[in-house]
């Protein structure tokens, strides 16, 4: 009953499902990690750890053999290594949205997505790190882009956006990892404290760093975790704005435009969520977490969606306006090229995916249902990699119509890029088998209990307690002292 | 408390291991400087040589001017190794049954070269002229050391590209007039900056440091 | 040999500088054990650093196993391909510390060769009646780039791609290199013993049953060894064979006049040129002279000048009718017809053909009455200053009519001049035909074959190895075990020109020598030299047999001096002989009009030299396969050239195969589309489909010798055409052919540049260009640049090939041309403009154009392409990691990526083609046009040391020096005296894309055309084209 009130107080519909306890909370979530590893998982596993075999096979090769295996060529200098790279760093962007910038704006639903939306972001920009990496022709001196001390009495130059990207990507990734660390400590505490082998209380123990959920430590806590989102805050804007100025800094026609970095920083959230989505979908139907990843959250997700969705199709009509504006016939034929020269079908899949598809979001009935989102979901990030590939193509007709070429990728391509894959859910997979996929003390803040209000009514108190504290409270009143809040409070 | 999985002293861990980090990471950054660096990997290369040839012995001590035997340093880019006859010329009468010199009077007789291992390498895509340097005033001992107390010629320089580009920069310091280039025991004078403006004003001798000065 | 053992005797060579006697001449084994030592890594200084190894022939058993075997497409393929594509791995970048470097030094020095400084001696390239004169540039005795011989009236200091590419002919590895007796290994001593016993018997009988077949020369040595085994043997036979050669003009000429006569063009005097089918700017003999002349011609320094004008009347879409003013499409086989329509015209206009009478059949007749009228006129006004020129592929009758008209137009004497041959063997297909049916009928019992490939490229229909497979004893001397070695019973190595001792007889009469660069790596021997053993039995050195030539010939004074001075200067000065009077005889060029062939019927197949592989000889020599052919762009490939609307009309696109049959033979091949050539007609290139090439030119392209008779060398009606329904990969460095209206190529008729001086400059409007970056102060030192002439360039493709001899640029294969990564520094841009029937063409040479705003250099991370104080964009090759950043951010697309190690395993002997002072490049790193960085340098470093500074031409790029037009002017900017600062200061100046305020350092003078004004047709295309903005 006391629920109901509850409800009556928050117009919101409840952020979690099933009225659970803290306790409920904790087994939910930690027995996904504890219980027996189910077969679906192997199964999976098995296909993903397969396709990162393919990557290293074919990057072995490439290394041995050069980068003449893909289908590179003059005027064509860049294929699907940088899209692929673009891609990948800008599905990690939704991580960081979600668990900095969400964070920052109280929303409070995102605590049932965050944890594994930073997971997605690391894995994601690893897997976007790989590229730049292997896409040079020499491969072992690419550490000459770092600013070291040589014999050569050489810097690099630091005019080249790539050299910008080296350090926007390097940061991010750094940030990225310390906040989801960060967030990962009480949790690990509670893992740790669940734990039945030695050995895995050691483990996990270890990454806990000696957390035991004081009062003291939640404090440094939130502050740390306070500090670290409003440093990843303007990452989230920075990374992908540099990243588009690879292309946005060239004089290429179709390339050298101003819109690329708000629109590249939109696109990535667009495709970012998508991607969350895709995952938070899938996991919560495995794992049973209906209540944790609710509707309502999806359809949060949905909405922003459609609204990033809306900016990209503004940047594309902005592009074609600014190209006839301009007046300059190079820039006009880049872009009609782009619509009607013989790659029209990567145009208009990009068009259909990222423009036409989100737009059901209009209707509840789309943003509501699974199988729809879910297919959404995913043309979403087919229209983002096709995005990329469109920019890529662009190369292939710039000024000298002499030099105008062909591009068509080779096997080696696809096997690189669907290695990335195999490394992308191998990692993945390996997180949701190891580390909670929610974050298990984020989402009890979230809980009705956690709400001062909820039971002392009246007691004008204001200010929320740690969650801890409310936890104990609700141990005493349910009586039997809960294992789970053993090192969590 | 005994739930604890740790004990006591694991505490003093992370300071520990912050510590040990940090001596790590620069330890690292201080084997690269120092062992990596050409001053240590390229210095002091002395090869064995296929004939025991002294230049302590014919530069120093017989005083023959380095020029007798690499005669085209000043008018080619590249310093010339003396053909079998320059040797013959005097070791027709000197020492002619030595057992070093066999080496030589078998090439002599043979007609096949003299298999000298260079000692001074540079990498292919660095083109270095030896005359345009000598021409301006560069001495052999800038590069090579005083090649005249060399039993054994041995690598004194690192060669490495900064060590080229800190002369370009300013060579003020290497620069002797043109006619003591191949004199090892000259002496800088006291205003040799001084002296240094004045000889490049009159040679016009302004090296510079662009790529093309030496990458083709 | 005398220089096997004794190490460097002094056969009396003189190098340029100076004139010095005696010179070092390297021993076979010296060079090619050298060359066996070489590692990858290490590039010698000194070429005797590579002597002493072991085992020359051991060495060459493995580098080349016995009749090189073919190998499947892809990296094999290219890994064969980078070997001929001559370059060396470079050292630092392998990266490994200390490899443990030999310096083997001389032994005894020799005379006036300074180790590390380039010599350059005089010689001569033989090509069929031609021969050209060239200056070989030469590294401790290593030859490594040949550029044109100033002195010689057929090079005039310019080259051609083929002159470029002997070079790395010269270091084949495929190069035959012993004697074989069928086709097992053997030596020349077995060779000798067993020849001086037929010799006996031959002598009995006056050598009724031998027969020498040699290629076509104009060479005094084996013209005097021919006569003499004419005057030794009486019953024997010398005949002389090209599958293509100017016999019909010969003839023609000799009909006309009576006498053996050749022409020589003189095609700067010409003010308005009418070419007949001649391809004379490109696939023609003497073609280096030909766009010297027509260049001149064309030349303008202001709007004020005057140009000459060219009417082309063709079948094929040549190089020269992509040139011309206007152009005619007549069928090849119609053009007979169409002179005669011309001839008509004239004496219409009241011109005095002598035998014309004949014409007036020819007075009506269906092609444009209009044109011919214009055209007569044109000529007919500018009488004395005009000339008529027919191509090789036309018949002797039509020659003689064009003699005739050259004389009624008053050229003679003057455009066109007649020097009576000498010492010249031409090609005599009638005599070769004989031949064969001797053979045939086993009169022959010795076959003597001095080069030429008859097996493979002799008429089909003759059958010649059935012949020479009745033919007891036949000695085949060729550079390459090739189609005819196989049939032959023995096979003696032929020693490269560069490597073999001779002389020759250019058009104009002037003697020079062809003097060896190099002893013959391969131990072969020269055709005068098995000439001479032939005949006499003796073993006597090449060097011999020519001063016994030349001893006759330099009579006057002391035979030494004269004999080094022309080693010197390569040519004998005053050689070249006056003209003689022709005097036409009219009832003669009566007969010849009466007997022109009539066109003929149905589909027409035309057969060309191929402007790569020329007639099939250079087939192995993969600079020349690599080579895109001038029109359609294509390499590696001879597909049959078809028109659009031919095409159209059997429904065929690029690449697709067909059936080809031609009175009774027939061949599978691709066609490829041409614009504007004529219809209902295929073009076939010759000199493809070889079998026995090597391993560069095997199973590349299409045989085309299958389909030709003796009866159609040419040109042939009746063909069929069945289109199979499967493709074949045809692999274009151009993929695009229109300009899409944008202004790069900028050009106006004369008339309209008059009209408008600045048109060029002016073209395109852009608002004022600031730089994001301070841009550097480039008033101080030298500041290179370079300017091309749209208007004199014709587009043969020199420049390309020279940069590629300079610049160690490898070679890539089919495969990697049509994944657009052809590596060539300096390519030609061909552009058609207007319908698809008649389009005109536009060429456009690009390569970097060192850009003063680079947009390459501000993006790469580790600053491995910079900006030095001399304007000049570098790129450092050891810096590069290859994010090919550069090259997508750079406008014209000039920048080359080594995808792959292109130059991985190859044989050390190929090296030796390498300029030294080019570092090669390695896999994964970027390269381009430097602007021949190496000469400046050079050029920059001989200044100080003489303290002075660069004199304005002392530094001349390969693609300027090759440039048989003088397109291309290269120089210091901030010179006020310097050629290229003035012709940057003419009116016509512009620099491509400057509107993207790159600043190019190179620049390009406007193409001007001169399009006669009666004649004028509105080019919607290139009109677009020539006023976009």
């Amino acid at each position: 009953m006391s629920a109901e009130q509850h409800v009556e107080r928050h117009v919101e519909p409840p952020l979690i499902k099933g009225k659970p306890r803290f306790a409920d909370v904790t087994e939910h979530i930690a027995r996904v990690i504890e219980g027996k590893t189910a077969k679906t998982w192997f199964l999976l596993f098995g296909l993903a750890v397969s396709a990162l075999m393919l990557l290293i096979g074919s990057v072995g090769y490439l290394v041995w053999e050069g980068i003449g295996i893909w289908g590179l060529n003059i005027p064509v200098g860049w294929g699907f290594a940088i899209v692929n790279f673009v891609w990948w760093v800008g599905i990690g962007h939704a991580g960081t949205l979600i668990s900095a910038i969400l964070y920052l704006f109280r929303q409070r639903w995102r605590t049932s997505i965050n944890r594994f939306a930073e997971a997605m972001t690391i894995f994601a920009v690893i897997c976007a790190l790989l590229f730049p990496g292997i896409h040079v022709g020499r491969i072992w001196v690419i550490y000459w882009v770092m600013p070291l001390p040589n014999q050569m009495a050489m810097w690099p130059n630091f005019r080249s956006p790539l050299l910008w990207d080296m350090f926007a990507v390097g940061t991010y990734f750094t940030c990225s990892l310390l906040f989801w660390y960060v967030g990962l400590i009480p949790d690990f505490a509670t893992l740790r404290d669940r734990a039945k082998k030695r050995v895995k209380k050691i483990a996990y123990g270890i990454f806990a760093l000696g957390w035991h959920g004081g009062n003291r430590q939640w404090k440094h806590y939130e502050l740390a975790y306070l500090i670290l989102a409003g440093i990843s805050t303007p990452l989230v804007l920075s990374v992908h704005s540099i990243v588009s100025t690879d292309f946005a800094t060239s004089i290429l026609p179709g390339w050298h435009t101003t819109i690329f970095p708000p629109y590249f920083v939109a696109g990535a959230i667009f495709s970012g969520f998508a991607m969350v989505m895709t995952l938070g979908i899938i996991c919560r139907k495995i794992f049973k977490l209906e209540n944790y990843i609710t509707m309502n959250h999806l359809e949060k997700m949905n909405k922003v969606m459609l609204l990033t969705g809306m900016m990209v199709g503004y940047a594309y009509g902005t592009e074609f306006f600014t190209a006839w504006y301009s007046g300059n016939p190079y820039e006009m034929f880049a872009f009609a090229n782009r619509a009607f020269g013989p790659y029209w079908w990567s145009y208009w899949i990009m068009i259909a995916c990222n423009v036409l598809v989100p737009q059901a979001f209009w209707f509840k009935k789309a943003r509501t249902s699974i199988t729809w989102m879910f297919i959404a979901s995913i043309l979403i990030n087919v229209g983002m990699w096709f995005e990329r590939y469109v920019i890529v193509i662009t190369l292939t007709r710039d000024y000298l119509p002499s030099a105008w070429g062909w591009y068509w990728p080779t096997v080696w391509d696809w096997m690189t890029m669907i290695g990335s894959f195999g490394l992308f859910f191998t990692l993945f997979l390996l997180f949701i088998r190891w580390l909670p996929m929610i974050a298990i003390a984020e989402i009890k803040n979230v809980l009705p209990q956690a709400n001062p209000h909820h039971k002392h009514k009246g007691e004008g108190k204001d200010h929320a307690h740690p969650a801890g504290a409310e936890a104990k409270h609700q141990a005493d009143v349910t009586g039997k002292p809960n294992p789970a809040m053993g090192g969590t409070g | 408390m005994a739930r604890q999985a740790f004990p006591e002293w694991t505490n003093n861990l992370p300071p520990i291991l912050l510590a040990a980090v940090a001596v790590v990471v620069l330890g690292g950054v201080g084997f690269f400087w120092y062992y990596g660096s050409p001053k240590y990997t390229d210095v002091g290369y002395r090869p064995v040589q296929p004939v025991d040839f002294s230049h302590k012995l014919h530069a120093g001590d017989l005083g023959l001017d380095c020029r007798y035997c690499h005669n085209f340093i000043e008018k080619s880019p590249v310093a010339n190794v003396p053909p079998t006859q320059t040797c013959m010329n005097c070791h027709t009468l000197v020492l002619p049954q030595s057992e070093k010199l066999l080496p030589v009077r078998e090439s002599w007789g043979t007609g096949n070269p003299i298999p000298w291992v260079n000692v001074h390498m540079l990498p292919q895509y660095a083109y270095f002229n030896h005359a345009v340097h000598l021409n301006s005033g560069i001495g052999c001992i800038s590069c090579h050391g005083n090649v005249r107390q060399m039993d054994k010629v041995q690598q004194v320089q690192p060669l490495s590209m900064s060590w080229c580009l800190d002369c370009h920069r300013n060579p003020n310091p290497n620069l002797r007039p043109v006619s003591e280039i191949t004199n090892m025991e000259y002496q800088a004078p006291e205003n040799q900056e001084e002296f240094a403006r004045q000889f490049r004003e009159e040679n016009d001798i302004n090296p510079n440091d662009e790529c093309s000065t030496c990458h083709r | 040999m005398s220089s096997l053992d004794n190490k460097h005797n002094h056969d009396g060579h003189a190098e340029v500088e100076g004139g010095e006697v005696a010179r070092v001449e390297l021993t076979a084994e010296e060079l090619a054990e050298q060359a066996s030592k070489l590692s990858g890594k290490t590039y010698w200084r000194s070429l005797n650093q590579l002597a002493n190894t072991p085992e020359y022939r051991e060495f060459l058993e493995r580098e080349f196993p016995e009749g090189a075997s073919e190998m499947k497409d892809g990296l094999t393929r290219r890994t064969f391909l980078s070997l001929m594509g001559a370059s060396i791995a470079m050292a630092g970048l392998a990266g490994c510390r200390k490899p443990v470097e030999k310096i083997l030094p001389y032994v005894t020095a020799p005379e006036n060769i300074i180790p590390g400084v380039p010599k350059y001696y005089a010689s001569t390239m033989p090509l069929g009646n031609s021969a050209y004169g060239i200056l070989v540039e030469s590294h401790e005795g290593r030859p490594t780039k040949i550029e044109g011989n100033k002195l010689h009236s057929s090079s005039q200091g310019a080259s051609n791609s083929w002159i470029q590419a002997s070079m790395l002919g010269l270091y084949d590895p495929d190069r035959s290199q012993s004697v074989t007796n069928g086709l097992a290994r053997s030596d020349w001593e077995s060779f000798v013993a067993g020849w001086r016993t037929r010799l006996e018997e031959h002598k009995k009988d006056g050598g009724a049953g031998l027969a020498v077949l040699s290629e076509a020369f104009t060479s005094p040595t084996m013209a005097r060894l021919a006569a003499k085994l004419r005057k030794d043997f009486p019953n024997a036979t010398w005949v002389a064979y090209e599958p293509v050669s100017d016999e019909n003009i010969y003839a023609g000429i000799e009909l006309a006049t009576g006498e053996k006569l050749q022409p020589v063009y003189d095609y700067g005097k010409a003010e308005v040129i009418l070419s007949l089918d001649s391809d004379f700017l490109s696939t023609e003999s003497e073609q280096i002279s030909a766009v010297r002349g027509y260049a001149a011609g064309r030349r303008l320094e202001s709007e004020k000048d005057s140009m000459n004008r060219l009417y082309v009347a063709e079948g094929a879409y040549s190089l020269t009718g992509s040139v011309a003013d206007h152009r005619m499409r007549v069928r090849t086989s119609e053009i007979p017809a169409f002179a005669a329509a011309v001839a008509a015209e004239l004496q219409a206009q009241g011109v005095n053909i002598v035998g014309g009478a004949a014409l007036s059949g020819f007075a009506n007749h269906g092609f444009d009455k209009n044109w011919l009228r214009v055209v007569a006129s044109d000529l007919i006004n500018a009488r004395g200053n005009c000339l008529v020129v027919a191509g090789y592929r036309q018949p002797a009758a039509l020659h003689a009519l064009v003699a005739a008209i050259n004389q009624a137009l008053g050229a003679n004497g003057n455009s066109v001049n007649y020097r009576r041959l000498a010492d010249a063997e031409l090609s005599n297909r009638d005599g070769f035909a004989a031949l064969v049916r001797r053979m045939d009928a086993g009169e022959i019992k010795s076959l003597v074959m001095l080069g030429g490939n008859p097996v493979y490229n002799a008429p089909a229909d003759l059958n010649f190895s059935r012949a020479l497979n009745k033919v007891e004893y036949s000695i085949h001397l060729s550079l390459h075990q090739d189609e005819t070695t196989r049939e032959a019973e023995w096979h003696v190595p032929m020693a490269h020109y560069l490597e073999s001792w001779g002389d020759a007889r250019a058009v104009d009469g002037t003697l020079s020598v062809i003097q060896p660069m190099i002893e013959p790596l391969f131990g072969g021997k020269s055709n005068c030299e098995l000439a001479h053993f032939i005949m006499t039995g003796e073993d006597v050195r090449g060097y011999e047999i020519v001063r016994e030539t030349w001893r006759n010939i330099l009579r006057s004074g002391g035979f030494e001096v004269a004999w080094q001075r022309v080693l010197h200067d390569g040519v004998l000065n005053g050689s070249a002989e006056g003209p003689v009077a022709a005097t036409i005889n009219g009832s003669a060029v009566g007969g010849a009009i009466g007997s022109l062939p009539k066109a003929v019927q149905g589909l027409e197949v035309v057969f060309q030299v191929s402007p790569s592989v020329y007639d099939g000889r250079f087939a192995n020599n993969g600079w020349l396969q690599e080579t895109p052919s001038p029109i359609t762009k294509l390499t590696w490939d001879n597909p049959a050239l078809i028109s659009f609307a031919t095409a159209r009309e059997h429904n065929l696109e690029n690449g697709d195969l067909i059936q080809l049959e031609l009175n009774g033979r027939s061949l599978e091949l691709p066609v490829w589309v041409v614009p504007g050539q004529a219809d209902n007609m295929l073009v076939l290139d010759l000199g493809y489909g070889r079998t026995h090439a090597g391993r560069v030119g095997n199973g590349v392209g299409f045989d085309t010798y299958r389909l030709r008779t003796s009866g159609a060398m040419f040109a042939a009606g009746g063909a069929g055409i069945t289109k199979l329904n499967r493709t074949y990969l045809l692999a274009s460095a151009q993929d695009h052919g229109s300009m899409e209206g944008r202004p790069l190529i900028r050009e106006a008729t004369l008339a309209e540049y008059r009209e408008d001086p600045n048109f060029a400059p002016e073209m395109v409007e852009h608002p004022p260009l600031k730089s994001l970056w301070d841009e550097p102060d480039y008033s101080e030192g030298y500041q290179w640049g370079m300017a091309i002439d749209l208007t004199t360039c014709v587009g043969c493709g020199a420049c390309s090939v020279a940069c590629q001899s300079e610049n160690n640029i490898p070679i890539v294969g089919k495969q990697q041309v049509s994944n657009g990564r052809e590596m060539h520094w300096m390519r030609i841009d061909r552009y058609f403009a207007g319908n698809l029937d008649e389009p005109e063409v536009a060429h456009q040479p690009v390569t970097c154009q060192h850009c003063e705003n680079a947009p390459c250099e501000q993006v790469c991370p580790v600053a491995a392409t910079m900006h030095d104080r001399e304007g000049l964009n570098l790129m450092v090759y050891n810096r590069c990691i290859g994010t090919r950043y550069c090259s997508n951010n750079c406008p014209y697309k000039v920048r080359r990526f080594n995808f792959f190690n292109y130059t991985k395993d190859m044989p050390e002997i190929i090296q030796m083609a390498m300029n030294p002072d080019v570092t090669v490049r390695f896999r994964g790193v970027m390269e381009k046009c430097t602007f021949c960085i190496q000469r400046i340098s050079e050029a920059k470093i001989n200044a100080k040391l003489s303290d002075r500074r660069v004199q304005d031409g002392e530094v001349t790029t390969a693609c300027q020096q090759a440039c048989p037009a003088g397109a291309i002017t290269f120089g210091d900017l901030n010179d006020p005296n310097s050629k290229v600062r003035k012709v940057k200061e003419q009116n016509r100046n512009y620099a491509m894309l400057s509107e993207l305020n790159v600043q190019p350092r190179l620049t390009y003078l406007a193409r001007i055309r001169n399009p006669h004004p009666e004649l004028m047709r509105i080019r919607p295309e290139s009109a677009d084209h020539a006023t976009h903005g």
